[in-house]
């Protein structure tokens, strides 16, 4: 066996290889738009960054989940079937949440850069003015999904292991699956087009947050009170141009749960059932509010001066 | 710049970089170029290793490659072991370090550098200039940059552009304007007249300007500025003038705008 001593000892050599060039693969601009996305993703829940962004983002998705890990807790301990929520009503739960996420997150994600002057940075590289707003909504829209699809999903999980005929209850409520994955998309891109849209109109990040805020959760009391002293025919317009109503109503609207004709100074469901619109209608006014933000969106970026 | 980078639309006219045009093309300049802006554009919540890391990733290289590179090219720049605290922390010298490690990070074919050395003091200009000139010489980067400091341009640039009031004014080598004048100067601690008075008797134009004389050479050849150098000397010598210097005269930059007249503000931009 080798004595310790024999063994070279290791010097340490500091090798000055200078400047090299690189000639390898260079990805371009899909790949480009990628790792803007993965970076905005990150940026959202504080990866990389400091304390306070990370305690804001898992904080906010945290609470966001309660209601659910309630359900599948109580449903374990009761042992049978316990729905203290139900999955069309899990949004109007959570609404705040969601909206206070939303603000946070978008005049984080645009502010920042507006705010740093860093667009010029990003323009200067392989990639096109959409390409920017594009990565920006699909990061913000898959933050928010950990808020409507994560809790939606724990909600089925729970349900299905509390069930005493799991495989039969399985079979009852499968097509809540597609239900869950439809709302929560369609609720996470819609809030995220119209949260940065918004955002994008400022360069200060507490007037995004504040105008934000106020188009979203505003617009909900607003609405709410407005409806309960009109006809249904001006309370249908109302709540068709107010994102959180259209939001609730389409989820209530794919789960099959618009209650039969309500009241008017009700719950936001029944305030739907009393517009007595066609399901449809919701769906077409969250796609067409998406369009209209999504719109003006790149509108504005396209006229951004750097 | 901004209208080379194909960010912006001229009014008029069209540009072409690398062979490609600037207005249809500007994804395919904005692969081969790197771009350093005048004014700050730095997150200040990321670290500088992380942030160049992303640019290099925006620019197309594979995480790997983007995570070496930005190491390289912050090394390169100056900035050791501060790469990982966050940019918000920085000194201006160190983010203008930053911002030109950004843009050399993916290995561009041409630099654009908007004011390089904007906000920083004499000793941080000097390391500057000399990463610059490291970028054109070692790296074999061809550096478009803009400046309204002329003894830059003087210092580190090859040829240059002078662009007055969006107008190109001239544009050629910078020895072309730097280049020895048919004047001798000559500086002496008094009485500069009566050297003027002993050259015009000799048939040699002279002109004194506070105590700086300055002797008209008759053609610009070497046995011209010799044989004047000599007659200067003996000249000064004779009166007992106490010399301080006598040398050729050199053109600086500043001279295109003296001959112009008062306009000062110009904008070299310098290959």
């Amino acid at each position: 066996m080798e004595s310790l001593d024999e063994v070279p000892q290791p010097r340490g050599v500091v090798y000055d290889l200078g400047y090299r060039n690189y000639d390898g693969p260079r990805l371009g601009r899909r790949y480009a738009i990628r790792s803007l996305y993965v970076l905005s993703l990150r940026n959202t829940f504080g990866l990389g960054r400091g304390t306070l962004p990370k305690v804001l983002a898992f904080g906010l998705a945290l609470i966001a989940l309660l209601p659910a890990i309630f359900t599948v807790a109580f449903g374990a301990l009761a042992g049978e079937n316990f729905e203290l929520v139900e999955h069309h009503d899990y949004f109007g739960l959570i609404q705040i949440i969601i909206v206070l996420f939303v603000a946070a997150m978008a005049s984080d994600l645009v502010g920042n850069d507006r705010k740093n002057n860093t667009l010029p940075l990003y323009f200067s590289r392989p990639i096109k003015r959409d390409d920017y707003l594009l990565a920006k909504i699909a990061a913000l829209a898959t933050a928010l999904m950990s808020l409507t699809l994560v809790p939606q999903l724990l909600v089925f999980i729970g349900n299905w292991l509390g069930a005493s005929d799991g495989p039969g209850w399985l079979g009852d409520n499968i097509s809540d699956i597609w239900r869950i994955g439809a709302t929560s998309t369609l609720a996470s891109v819609q809030l995220a087009v119209i949260g940065l849209a918004i955002a994008m109109f400022t360069t200060r990040r507490a007037f995004a947050l504040i105008s934000v805020l106020a188009a979203l959760w505003f617009s909900v009391v607003f609405t709410g009170v407005l409806v309960a002293f009109v006809g249904p025919g001006w309370a249908a317009v109302a709540m068709l141009a107010t994102p959180l109503y259209v939001t609730g109503a389409a989820t209530y609207v794919i789960f099959d749960a618009v209650p039969a004709r309500g009241d008017q100074a009700g719950e936001m469901a029944d305030q739907v059932a009393y517009a007595d619109l066609p399901g449809w209608t919701w769906i077409a006014a969250l796609v067409a509010q998406t369009a209209v933000a999504l719109f003006f969106a790149i509108r504005r970026y396209r006229k951004v001066t750097l | 710049m901004k209208i080379l980078l194909g960010l912006i639309t001229p009014t008029s006219g069209t540009a072409e970089v690398l062979g490609f045009d600037a207005q249809t093309e500007g994804l395919r300049i904005r692969e081969r170029v790197g771009y350093m802006p005048e004014h700050d554009c730095l997150p200040t919540d990321l670290s500088a290793t992380q942030f160049v890391i992303h640019m290099a990733r925006m620019s197309g290289l594979p995480a790997t490659v983007a995570r070496e590179r930005a190491a390289e090219t912050l090394r390169h720049v100056g900035l050791f072991e501060e790469r990982y605290r966050h940019i918000g922390g920085y000194s201006t010298g160190m983010k203008q370090r930053v911002k030109l490690a950004q843009a050399l990070v993916h290995d561009p074919k041409l630099l654009f550098l908007d004011e390089p050395t904007n906000g920083l003091d004499p000793d941080g200009r000097d390391d500057m200039l000399g990463l610059i000139e490291r970028t054109g010489t070692d790296f074999g980067i061809s550096v478009i940059m803009s400046s309204h400091l002329l003894g830059e341009i003087e210092s580190v640039c090859d040829s240059l552009v002078l662009i007055e009031e969006g107008k190109l004014d001239r544009a050629g080598a910078v020895t072309q304007f730097t280049g020895l004048g048919d004047v001798l100067v000559v500086e002496v601690d008094r009485d500069p007249e009566l050297l003027v008075s002993r050259m015009i008797t000799h048939d040699v134009n002279a002109r004194v300007d506070g105590r700086i004389i300055e002797v008209e050479m008759s053609d610009g050849s070497a046995t011209a500025e010799a044989a004047l150098m000599r007659l200067v000397v003996d000249s000064v010598v004779d009166l007992g003038l106490p010399l301080v210097r006598v040398a050729r005269q050199r053109h600086t930059l500043r001279d295109m705008f003296r001959n112009d007249g008062p306009s000062a503000s110009g904008n070299g931009e310098v290959v």
